[in-house]
């Protein structure tokens, strides 16, 4: 399945975490095969630019449009989005848990996703029961599901061992080879990823009050 | 959205019979009562309506934080947020669940206590009936102050504070529809204020519940 | 003139007039109100001198209600518009609303006690007040427990927003079940219709009096907010600038 074209635009956009600003005018553009890759250091913001790119929190200032197919769109119908937390249901089978997530996307293919993120044979254990790691890909998998052709990914590596991140790694040059594009924040240097790469640098600034 | 209210009801059957606390609350309610007003079933039965509503009144007070907590807490909330489900669709699928799951088992052990204050057919089936209307008025009420008090863990007392004023007049009308049963049926003005308050509170607190789980999201 | 005032810096400069003259027409509406008051207006027939009582009860209980109604307006406005004025506005009425619902929970006790003989009576009208009460407190709670203070607001706004809503529901509601569920007081709560000029000279006096002084009040809050505020943006800026953002392609 490869995916229409696509854009995320954002335009001017200033974004702050309760009193703190993180950001300020920030233009940053993504279209389909990109891969944006933001790096920087603890509590520097990341996580709130991706909120606000996933279409989870409103810039305060600026805007983000999204488009697929050339006309506007919603960011759910765009994006989907790994967060810190898996979405994972502990009392639930492992099958449950991703059967109902492609149900909602109208996706066949549950079992196909287990076999991406190497869970098989794992369906019918409580997700509760699942390490850190395999938790993270039963997300990854849910993610796959959800075949919407923008993800945004907040540290998808954390807990994760170096067998898993070669599952990860291959998840998303395989999405961003489908024509998907995947913006992500991680503190690992990219790896095996072979596709086309930009990097997002953020960094405190260095001169208090040099600011605008 | 049955799909949502399902994995709901699935989860709670994997939750070791924890929808049963609410029914465990009301039992114990009713003992004390008992006790306290020295077993006397002429007592019990006159205010048999009152202690109905009030057990659970505190009942459903003790449930409500669960409501959206765990969904905001493991993520699944912007999971869904993100889905092809609205936030409204979300929160009225969330409604149904906890009816289901909250509220149906207490009107199902309402009965057994009314037996149990010695009050007659006719009342239990008057408050079962006031009860019935009335209790989705609550649920709205419940769930919406849960969802803006989401994240705050020791928010138990606030989200008393904020729920029971508006639950007054769902309490005022359950009473009076019992007292007026007797002589009216069940067409009579409390019953009907009941019917109307809890179709006002479901079809304005839907979108109020969405609005204060998007400002969750876009908070968090 | 609201659009005009809604940029803080008009507001505080407008503040900076309109403040201090209401603090002085407070004083002096209230210092005349109370002694028309206190030594003009005559005892009334049959309530005597309890009767003025009514001149501070009367005007407490109509800041409380406009109060609630300025909550909910800035609430909406705040919710839809997310003007952060309007949330300034809401959260500084909420703390002069509930002295005054108190204060007039309060007079109206002491009013029943010569009155009804008791200090507490369930009266539709006292009932009414004690939930309008709670709903202050549950409203200034919010503001109280929420550090976030975009998330504060948006939350504060929607509470105010329900609570208008049902709060006509909960007045009907309580004033029907003083009705059918329970015995009606003797005589009717103070404020009632068929007072004469020597009355509501000093009713007057005193209304003005009062809502001057919540609109001082409500003034004064606003200002130390936005100043607070101002500040904090100021350190702010100093100390932590938003991140430098440099983009660049994969070599």
């Amino acid at each position: 399945m490869t995916f229409a074209a696509f854009t995320l635009d954002i335009c001017g956009v200033s974004v702050s975490r309760g009193a703190r600003a993180i950001v300020e005018r920030f233009d940053l553009t993504v279209s389909g095969s990109e891969l944006v890759w933001l790096r920087g250091t603890n509590g520097v913001g990341k996580t709130s630019l991706l909120r606000m790119a996933a279409g989870l929190s409103r810039p305060d200032a600026g805007s983000v449009t999204r488009t697929l197919g050339g006309a506007a769109v919603s960011a759910s119908v765009l994006t989907g989005f790994q967060g810190h937390r898996d979405a994972i249901k502990p009392s639930l089978t492992v099958h449950e848990n991703i059967a109902f997530w492609a149900g909602l996307s109208g996706s066949p293919d549950a079992e196909a996703a287990l076999a991406k993120v190497e869970l098989t044979g794992r369906e019918d254990q409580k997700a509760g029961t699942l390490s850190a790691g395999q938790s993270r890909r039963l997300a990854l998998a849910q993610l796959w599901v959800s075949q919407k052709p923008l993800w945004i990914m907040d540290e998808p590596a954390a807990a994760i061992d170096v067998a898993g991140q070669k599952i990860i790694d291959d998840l998303i040059t395989q999405h961003v080879r489908n024509r998907g594009a995947v913006m992500l924040a991680s503190h690992a240097a990219p790896r095996g990823l072979t596709e086309k790469v930009r990097f997002i640098t953020l960094s405190a600034s260095s001169v208090a009050g040099a600011a605008v | 959205m049955i799909a949502l209210t399902l994995r709901d009801l699935k989860l709670a059957m994997h939750s070791s019979g924890a929808w049963l606390h609410g029914v465990l609350f009301l039992l114990i309610f009713a003992l004390l009562c008992a006790v306290a007003l020295g077993g006397d079933k002429t007592v019990l039965s006159s205010i048999g309506p009152a202690l109905l509503w009030l057990a659970i009144i505190f009942s459903l007070l003790l449930s409500f934080e669960k409501g959206f907590g765990d969904d905001a807490r493991d993520g699944t909330l912007e999971q869904l947020y993100l889905s092809k489900l609205s936030l409204p669709i979300i929160a009225a699928s969330k409604l149904l669940s906890q009816w289901i799951l909250i509220v149906l088992p207490l009107l199902l052990a309402a009965p057994l206590l009314g037996y149990g204050f010695g009050m007659g057919a006719d009342d239990i089936r008057a408050t079962l009936i006031a009860l019935l209307l009335g209790t989705p008025s609550l649920l709205v009420y419940g769930t919406f102050a849960g969802v803006c008090l989401i994240s705050y863990r020791s928010g138990g007392l606030l989200l008393i504070l904020l729920t029971v004023p508006l639950m007054i007049p769902t309490l005022i009308f359950g009473l009076s529809a019992v007292d007026s049963y007797a002589a009216d049926g069940i067409i009579n003005p409390p019953f009907k204020a009941l019917a109307g308050i809890s179709l006002l509170s479901v079809g304005l607190g839907i979108p109020a519940i969405a609005a204060a789980l998007k400002t969750h999201l876009e908070t968090s | 003139m609201i659009t005009w005032l809604a940029n803080p810096l008009r507001f505080l400069k407008f503040a900076k007039v309109v403040g201090p003259v209401f603090a002085v027409l407070a004083a002096g509406f209230i210092a005349f109100g109370l002694w028309q008051s206190l030594f003009v207006s005559p005892a009334e027939m049959y309530q005597g001198d309890s009767v003025r009582i009514m001149y501070v009860h009367v005007p407490s209980a109509w800041i409380a209600m406009m109060a609630y109604s300025m909550i909910a307006v800035s609430g909406f406005i705040s919710y839809v518009w997310r003007h952060p004025l309007a949330d300034n506005l809401g959260r500084a009425c909420a703390l002069p609303g509930a002295v005054f619902t108190f204060l007039a929970l309060v007079t109206g006790s002491l009013w029943g006690s010569v009155t009804w003989m008791t200090y507490w009576e369930w009266d539709g009208r006292m009932t009414s007040f004690l939930i309008l009460l709670f709903i202050y407190i549950g409203y200034m709670s919010i503001w109280a427990v929420m550090e976030d203070r975009k998330r504060a607001a948006r939350i504060a706004g929607l509470v105010a927003m329900v609570g208008a809503i049902n709060l006509p529901i909960i007045k009907f509601s309580v004033d029907w079940w003083d009705d059918t569920l329970h015995q009606k007081a003797t005589i009717s709560s103070p404020g009632a219709p068929g007072l004469g000029p020597e009355f509501l000279t000093p009713l007057f006096l005193m209304m003005a009096g009062f809502t001057c002084l919540f609109a001082w009040m409500v003034i004064t809050t606003v200002v130390t907010d936005i100043a607070k505020a101002r500040k904090a943006a100021s350190v702010r800026a100093k100390t932590n600038a938003p991140a430098n953002v440099t983009i660049e392609a994969a070599p």
